[in-house]
């Protein structure tokens, strides 16, 4: 019951926040300021604005051939070889593009081995190809809030984190 | 005494005659002197010998041009390649049937089944030892791969073929072996063949200059060469081709020295590296590791001994034992060869004969170690000499592992051929040129780049180089600058006639393809059937700013032509730039960087440089998202109809430019963004528009690639639309479209049409959304 209340809550909440299409300016700098990152960058406005969809079983995030490198990818990285860990993800998109869990995954690759920019530009396209899929939405969102702990929001982190953890209202576990 | 010897000095006759000894000792000094400096002479020029030989020798010996691989292909349960596909990725790669896959580089076909002996080979994050693979096929694709234990395997990636190397300008390409990688059939055998006292002369034998001098008496022509291996050697590493006497000594010397200087296994290792054995256009094809991957496309270790015959029968003379043009006579020389193995006792008589039985085996030419790719090579040479020198291009050996997929290249460059012959003789039309980029849609990977229509012509590079007026290909620009500026994919634009003010008293007024006016037309229709006047009015509400802007920010290029007319396609583009145009609309709004290297690695493994996917987000992703949907449409409905593809969930636009110069397509499918240009070099008209010209080359292409249906993860804003008044409407009672549109309660409706009017709407009935505001 309190589940349902906490979604109806939440429904409303979000068509409340939800922005209106704003044209964008023409000279606005994209390079530097993604989106979904920085929107997301004044707390007060929380929660972000995804479509939300009621609670329906999902696919395995990944095939067989992509959870082999995915966990070849965990291997490496635990032994600090982040080349190769980024490596076994690259391939994994090659088969699986679509895959926004892959993409966030690379995006923390990135993070690990140091390199910010192309995190960002990943965890970016995870957020945009998560669509729907409430397991996705997580992985994408939590690598955004892994990026902003590195470029050192960490409220921004945090509050990302508290949404999308297992009790938040975003975890696919919560619903 | 005294005056005696006075005399003996300065007096006359028998006195006055210099004493023998004194003439001797005169002779033995001046021999001394000159001979003095004719060995200070000589052991200066051995010195210098020395000196240039070594640092020439040590130099080259190692010299080694990068190499560059295609990408892997990879194997995996759900994989759509198909038995035929896969069979045909070994054979490029230079695997061999066999009737049981016993060695690396050979495979066995039973039935759906394909057991293959996989070579070892270093990835760029592995080293993969070679294993024995089971892949089971269905019609669809790869069911399941075992090992040869009968173990689940859940990917595996096939060795790539390697597709070109950066020799240096002076043509010499080569692949370097250290001795442990030479067959002992081929260090024996050519000294059997070519110098049987290798392992004791000094430099040069006497014995062998002697029989080739009889041998050439008695054959009244230079039938036989006296040269050792080491002066083979020394004249492919130093001199000319020249047959003199001075020329003759100076290789002596040389040889001499070098024998002097490194040892007997390092001489032979460097002339396996580096005898000359063919020519394929400006490449030079040195060594027996390059040798045997352009003869016979495996490596050298892989060779059967009629095969290690061949390539030393061709040192002789490669060009007049060019098994490709002169198979009989190279036929003839490699048996003889065999014979001298059998003599040596290097193969057993069963052996002989069952080599001397084998053709002769060799490859057609255009195959792996080849510069065969040339225009995808110019974007791999563009993006390397960014962080490389040519210097360390072409000798430090460096493995460079590329996007390119072959058989999409192959296919491409095939279909360019067959298309452009049939429309050239359908049309009566000559000199078609053609130029095809495809892009990976979600990493912006190359996998293959068509320059023109010749495949492996090195010339001018129409998909890199090649600009030309992209026509209505611009038009999603200004759809947009639209969605960003808050309008619908429904909404309605009239198709009339418009004049636009330019600078200085001047106007512009554009015309329709087909000089007809359309009336109001929804936004989906007018960039579905291409509306020109539709166009132009829009784009002057959405403004030229934003639309340039648009390009920017989608190609990361600045316009040339900032006009009225860039809306129309006046600006002219590149293939290459045009894929990321569209690329930005394929991934759902990022801007792709073009790559076609994902790595360099050092001869040693160690990798130098790793490419990441390079994405900027350029669009809202449901900004790119619509307009995927509209140029869903547009394949259905529009322009792009006529497609063997159309309704199969791809998307496309066509192009045309003025007088039909320019025949454009660009499409794209979940996985592929697909650009095909079709015009002249001259510029000339064609008489081809997109869909007629360049649309008919890219489905063939798309229909061997195989289409994937293009996915739409949010769909809850999408409605069935009618194509010709943007009106919503039910599929069954009119001509419909999906697009996504924004608070469908508030839009018009068909009446009778399925939908129910709300209540808001049902006093007024419909209206065309925003008319009289724009």
């Amino acid at each position: 019951m309190n589940y349902l209340l906490l979604f109806v809550l939440f429904l409303l909440t979000g068509c409340m926040i939800a922005p209106s299409p704003q044209p964008q300016a023409p000279n606005r700098p994209q390079v530097t300021t993604p989106p979904p990152i920085t929107e997301r960058s004044t707390p007060e406005t929380a929660p972000p604005a995804l479509p939300v969809v009621p609670p329906q079983p999902t696919p395995p995030p990944l095939s067989e051939a992509t959870q082999a490198l995915v966990e070849g990818s965990q291997k490496a990285s635990l032994k600090g070889d982040h080349r190769n860990a980024i490596a076994a993800l690259e391939r994994a998109i090659r088969i699986d593009g679509r895959n926004a869990d892959l993409w966030a995954r690379l995006s923390v690759a990135y993070l690990r081995d140091g390199r910010v920019n192309p995190a960002r530009q990943y965890a970016n396209r995870a957020t945009a190809l998560a669509g729907n899929r409430p397991d996705w939405q997580r992985s994408a969102w939590l690598a955004v809030a892994a990026f902003e702990e590195q470029v050192g929001n960490h409220a921004e982190a945090e509050r990302i984190r508290a949404l999308y953890s297992p009790e938040g209202r975003y975890s696919p576990e919560g619903r | 005494m005294p005056p005696r010897r006075n005399a003996n000095r300065y007096g006359t006759g028998r006195a006055r005659q210099p004493a023998p000894m004194g003439w001797l000792k005169r002779l033995f000094w001046l021999f001394a002197v000159v001979g003095l400096v004719l060995a200070a002479l000589a052991l200066g020029y051995l010195w210098y010998l020395d000196r240039t030989l070594t640092d020439v020798f040590e130099g080259r010996r190692w010299s080694l041009p990068a190499q560059v691989y295609a990408a892997p292909v990879e194997l995996y349960t759900g994989s759509p390649l198909t038995q035929r596909e896969f069979l045909a990725e070994l054979e490029r790669s230079g695997y061999m049937s066999a009737r049981s896959p016993r060695l690396p580089g050979s495979f066995t076909v039973t039935g759906e089944t394909v057991a293959v002996f996989l070579r070892e080979f270093r990835f760029d994050d592995e080293l993969r030892a070679a294993d024995r693979i089971e892949v089971q096929f269905r019609t669809h694709g790869i069911v399941d791969i075992t090992t040869g234990g009968g173990h689940a395997v859940p990917l595996v990636r096939l060795d790539p073929p390697l597709i070109g190397s950066f020799f240096p300008s002076h043509g010499e390409d080569r692949v370097v072996l250290n001795p442990e990688d030479v067959p002992p059939l081929l260090k024996e055998g050519l000294k059997a063949v070519e110098d049987k006292s290798f392992d004791t002369h000094i430099g040069f034998s006497i014995k062998g200059i002697s029989r080739a001098v009889w041998a050439n008496i008695t054959a009244g022509e230079v039938a036989q060469g006296g040269s050792t291996l080491t002066q083979q050697l020394v004249k492919s590493y130093f001199l000319d081709n020249s047959r003199t006497i001075k020329r003759k000594l100076h290789e002596l010397a040389m040889a001499i020295v070098l024998e002097a200087r490194f040892s007997k296994e390092d001489l032979l290792n460097a002339y396996i590296n580096e005898i000359f054995l063919g020519q394929s256009g400006n490449r030079a094809i040195h060594g027996f590791g390059l040798g045997a991957q352009f003869y016979f496309n495996r490596p050298l270790n892989e060779l059967a001994p009629h095969e290690i015959a061949t390539l030393i029968a061709i040192i002789r003379g490669p060009s007049y034992y060019d098994p490709f043009r002169f198979p009989d006579r190279a036929l003839e020389r490699r048996n003889r060869v065999l014979d001298t193995f059998l003599q040596d006792g290097l193969i057993d008589a069963t052996t002989a004969a069952e080599e001397i039985a084998e053709p002769l085996g060799v490859t057609r030419k255009q195959r792996r170690g080849g510069r065969y790719y040339p225009a995808f090579m110019d974007v791999v040479r563009a993006s390397l000499v960014q962080n490389y020198s040519r210097e360390d291009l072409a000798s430090k050996g460096l493995r460079v592992f590329s996007t390119l997929q072959p058989r999409l290249q192959e296919s491409i460059q095939r279909h360019i051929a067959e298309r452009l012959t049939t429309l050239e003789k359908n049309r009566k039309i000559e000199k078609l040129e053609a130029a095809v980029v495809i892009l990976d849609v979600q990493t912006g990977e190359l996998l293959a780049l068509a320059g023109g229509r010749e495949a492996g012509f090195e010339g001018f590079n129409r998909a890199t180089n090649g600009t030309r007026p992209v026509g209505s290909l611009m038009k999603p620009l200004v759809v947009l600058g639209a969605l960003e500026e808050g309008w619908q994919l429904v909404e309605v634009i009239d198709d009339a006639p418009i004049t636009v003010p330019l600078s200085r008293n001047k106007s512009w007024t554009p015309k329709n393809y087909d000089g007809k006016v359309h009336g109001p037309v929804p936004i989906v229709k007018m960039l579905g059937n291409s509306l020109n006047l539709g166009t132009v009015r829009l784009s002057q509400h959405v403004g030229m700013d934003r639309i340039l802007n648009l390009y920017g920010r989608m190609t990361g290029i600045k316009a040339t032509n900032p006009n009225p007319s860039f809306v129309l396609g006046a600006e002219s583009m590149s293939p290459l730039d045009v894929a990321r145009l569209y690329a930005s609309i394929a991934n759902g709004g990022f801007r792709t960087q073009v790559k076609a290297v994902t790595s360099v690695v050092t001869e040693e493994g160690e990798t130098l440089y790793q490419q990441p996917f390079e994405l900027e987000k350029a669009l809202e992703p449901a900004h790119a998202d619509a307009m995927t949907w509209v140029l869903q449409a547009g394949m259905t409905l529009g322009t792009g109809r006529g497609s063997r593809h159309a309704g199969k969930g791809v998307a496309g636009k066509t192009g045309t430019t003025n007088d039909f110069r320019d025949s454009w397509f660009a499409g794209f499918d979940a996985r592929k963004v697909g650009i095909v240009w079709i015009g002249r070099d001259d510029n000339k008209a064609t008489g081809l528009a997109g869909a007629n010209g360049a649309l008919t080359l890219w489905d063939p292409i798309f229909a061997d690639l195989g289409v994937e249906a293009i996915t739409h993860e949010d769909d809850s804003q999408v409605r069935y639309v009618e194509y010709n008044s943007g009106l919503l409407a039910a599929p069954h009672c009119a001509v419909t479209v999906r697009i996504p549109v924004t608070e469908p309660e508030t839009l018009p409706y068909k009446e009778g049409c399925g939908i129910e009017a709300p209540e808001s709407q049902s006093e007024e009935g419909w209206r065309w959304p925003f008319w009289d505001n724009r």
